[in-house]
């Protein structure tokens, strides 16, 4: 991960776990995993308009898998306040489950975890893994395309003057007169 | 062949089977599931096959088999990087979401396929050359061949 990549991957994962987890504002997430896709290429918007140098398709790959890795975290815990608000939602769960043709093992051992309002520690783990698994593939996704269509530079870009010394320059000793 | 490309090949082939599956097999109706975080999978708004809808609507459908068409399409013969022809797309796409809501002009199902289809297609060599870079960055020995030449044109 290249330097100035942290706070892009940040907020790409704040965009990523505010829009998914937030009620309503989730039904985006219907649009082809809208929110995680709008990570990555927030991403690496905010990327492009730092850096002074040209940004290339894998600075783009790498920041929307960060962002995912990010947006897992904070959308998991996010979740938490969330579950405990509406557990309506479990009911709605449990219904959708009860009505699909799925083995029946598979089945119990998700309606045991929707019983515990999802709130046990297998189920937040099983949920930063779906959210880290969708989150690479469509951020990493979204910041390949926020690369293609933000990045315009065609060389290599500027690079800015480099920095004053630190450490003042030293005179030239020059020796007393009469010597 | 190169080996991300082969990974990404077999991994988009996949999720297009997980995605027919349902509606060819009645046993496999449970993969809709997997599919329902990322597609509103109305009915009405979905390619329908053997009498049962697919797990996506129509524009991801477009999205998914866009992006395995490409990616065969690339296995046969590289083309290059068209940034332009992909914010034109993507208007394109983001038109027609905009009209979905707004119900100005009446909704064409074959133009919501072909422009994620399109645009999926276009993204192909982008995508290959993203991944290609990212992972030389994170060690050589992630890629075992050299990073292909990919042109890349305005239009």
């Amino acid at each position: 991960m290249k330097d100035k990549m942290l706070t892009p991957a940040i907020i790409g994962g704040i965009v990523i776990a505010g829009g998914s987890s937030i009620p309503i504002l989730n039904f985006l997430n219907c649009f082809c995993c809208a929110w995680v896709v709008l990570g990555g290429l927030v991403a690496s918007y905010m990327y492009i308009r730092e850096s002074p140098l040209r940004v290339t398709l894998g600075d783009g790959a790498l920041l929307g898998a960060c962002a995912a890795l990010a947006g897992s975290l904070f959308g998991t815990l996010l979740s938490i306040p969330f579950k405990m608000l509406m557990p309506g939602k479990t009911a709605m769960v449990r219904e959708r489950l009860e009505s699909v043709n799925m083995p029946e093992e598979v089945r119990s051992f998700v309606l045991k975890l929707v019983a515990s309002g999802g709130l046990s520690v297998i189920g937040l783990v099983l949920q930063f893994i779906t959210w880290l698994i969708i989150g690479l593939i469509f951020a990493t996704l979204g910041g390949i395309i926020g690369v293609a269509i933000f990045e315009k530079r065609k060389n290599g870009g500027v690079l800015p003057p480099p920095p004053p010394p630190l450490i003042p320059p030293v005179p030239p000793v020059v020796p007393p007169p009469g010597m | 062949m190169r080996r991300i490309h082969f990974v990404l090949i077999f991994g988009a082939a996949l999720w297009c089977l997980a995605i027919v599956l349902p509606a060819l097999w009645p046993e496999a109706r449970w993969l809709r599931i997997l599919f329902a975080p990322l597609c509103h999978q109305i009915p009405e708004r979905s390619f329908w096959l053997n009498g049962r809808p697919l797990a996506v609507c129509v524009r991801c459908s477009g999205f998914y088999f866009g992006f395995l068409a490409g990616m065969l399409v690339y296995a046969r013969r590289a083309f290059a990087m068209r940034s332009a022809t992909l914010r034109l797309l993507l208007v394109l796409i983001l038109c027609d979401v905009f009209n979905s809501f707004a119900g100005l002009i009446p909704e064409s199902e074959p133009f919501r396929f072909a422009s994620a289809f399109l645009f999926s297609v276009f993204l192909t060599p982008f995508v290959i050359q993203g991944l290609y870079e990212a992972l030389s960055d994170l060690g050589p020995a992630m890629v075992n061949q050299p990073l292909p030449s990919i042109t890349r044109k305005e239009f």
